[in-house]
């Protein structure tokens, strides 16, 4: 990663909630919330911009089914100044205001739902499943006058009926809004990045080309034995998140497994009209938590300190 | 002693011969292991130990207590101590995982299906079954709380054993788990 980003400084958390961050969203006024998956929580901080230790400004939510409470929070954005939307796994939205109670809840039957995107200030972009259904688009607009989906689009690629489950096991898409109207999507399993329009017309599909690139191969195994399956995960490759840069660039994380520890790996690509170029690629690199929309700092959890929960800061060189 | 909340028997029981057919598996020696714990190599910090007995299964868990582990560590350090009893499985692979949980200075140790029907099955008044949480007070105080997280029952066992621990070194949750909280810059 030296080659390409300059680090800038650590971030060094007091508590543990930082190394279950599963999203990160930044907010325009400063600093950023980020989704614990560990205690259920999201927590914000304020930007610690003369201290490598972030200072948390409130939490919101607890493990459990009711109001405020989340099964698996999966992640969250901001809309407006004064109203933070979360997304539970179950498909629930949760409202909550600028002083951090629940106004109210939404069950949007997307379940298991996996993340949640922020295409304007009445519409979200949800990735999950339509009510369980294996068949269902991967991914739905929102729209929160309506509380109701308007459009669902973005269908499981198709793959020989063998690799069912690792399908259904690694069955969500992620997205990055490219511009107000249109969107980067990706599936875990397959090396091509799709771009779609908000509405759910396909614009098009690019194969993207990561040298580390691990296609599935084999099926499940049949046995239940832990260690087969440990060893068949550790056989293909997902692609885990998409970014966009402030600059217009795509980035893309994906990991492998060896045994159960994932190595990250971080592609930077650019898309111009009808040619997607790959500025780089990085087979490992630290697990990228998100960009600050405000300076473009990319924010990585760093995995290999495991006393302390350390994020490093750091900037493309151009 | 007290048992709480323990789950049906997990698929654990039908891993064992696939796994030592692997080889990865090196049981511990034969003498009795748990409640052993504050021995002459004891950490002189330590005044809780925490028992964590898992099997092959629960490392390709979706959930796991790793988290709750994690923020008792950073809470109490190292007035807590956490071994990991593996029954019939690869201590590597168990390694392996608590880097990728993120969990430090944490002590690994093999045994056997014998050994834990021997020295952990039937140490309380129900059957232990794996995961298990079981937290040993210097005083010899000892209760045991299911581990197995994707249950709703489990999940309380284990937000038990969070105050329970808390309650035995006596400091209290640093951060409300509930409402939302506005701490002015302190944590």
């Amino acid at each position: 990663m030296n080659d390409y980003v300059t680090w800038r400084r650590n971030l060094i958390f007091r508590d543990s909630a930082a190394s279950s961050a599963i999203n990160v969203f930044f907010d325009l006024q400063g600093g950023f919330v980020l989704a614990d998956a560990g205690q259920q929580q999201l927590r914000a901080y304020a930007d610690a911009v003369h201290s490598s230790t972030p200072v948390i400004l409130w939490a919101a939510g607890r493990r459990g089914d009711g109001p405020g409470e989340f099964r698996q929070l999966r992640s969250a954005v901001r809309i407006g100044s004064d109203q933070t939307v979360a997304l539970d796994i179950s498909g629930r939205l949760t409202f909550f205001n600028q002083s951090g109670g629940v106004t109210h809840t939404r069950d949007t039957r997307l379940s298991p739902a996996f993340n949640v995107w922020l295409i304007n200030d009445s519409t979200l972009l949800i990735s999950g499943r339509t009510e369980g259904n294996l068949d269902s688009p991967l991914l739905h607009v929102w729209n929160l006058r309506r509380d109701s989906v308007v459009t669902s689009f973005f269908d499981v690629p198709p793959h020989r009926s063998a690799f069912d489950e690792a399908y259904r096991l690694s069955g969500f898409a992620s997205a990055a809004l490219l511009g107000r109207d249109s969107v980067a999507v990706t599936f875990p399993l397959v090396d091509s990045l799709y771009v779609y329009r908000t509405d759910g017309t396909r614009l098009g599909a690019f194969k993207i080309g990561l040298a580390h690139f691990r296609p599935l191969k084999e099926p499940a195994p049949r046995n239940e034995s832990p260690e087969a399956r440990i060893q068949w995960r550790s056989s293909y490759t997902r692609i885990s998140q998409v970014f966009r840069a402030p600059d217009g660039a795509i980035l893309l994380q994906y990991y492998n497994l060896r045994g159960v520890e994932p190595t990250w790996g971080i592609s930077r690509l650019f898309l111009d009209r009808d040619r997607l170029h790959k500025s780089f690629e990085v087979p490992e690199a630290p697990r990228l938590l998100g960009i600050s929309p405000r300076d473009s700092s990319l924010y990585f959890l760093r995995e290999d300190y495991l006393e302390s929960t350390v994020w490093s800061l750091a900037r493309f060189y151009r | 002693m007290v048992t709480r909340a323990f789950l049906p028997v997990t698929a654990g029981a039908a891993l064992v011969l696939p796994l030592v057919l692997l080889g990865g598996f090196r049981p511990a020696p034969a003498e009795a292991l748990s409640g052993a714990s504050f021995g002459a190599r004891d950490k002189e910090a330590a005044e809780v130990v925490v028992e964590w007995v898992i099997r092959s299964y629960d490392l390709v868990a979706c959930q796991t207590v790793t988290p709750d582990l994690r923020r008792a560590r950073h809470q109490h350090g190292d007035r807590l101590r956490i071994v990991t009893y593996a029954v019939e499985t690869d201590t590597a692979l168990v390694r392996s995982f608590l880097r990728r949980e993120r969990l430090a200075r944490v002590e690994t140790v093999a045994i056997s299906e014998s050994v834990f029907q021997r020295d952990f099955a039937h140490r309380f008044p129900q059957p232990l079954r794996t995961p298990s949480l079981i937290v040993v007070s210097r005083t010899g105080r000892t209760e045991a709380f299911d581990a197995g997280v994707r249950l709703a029952s489990g999940r309380r066992a284990v937000e038990e054993f969070r105050s329970y621990i808390s309650g035995l070194l006596d400091t209290p949750e640093r951060e409300p788990r509930s409402a939302f909280f506005t701490t002015g810059g302190s944590q």
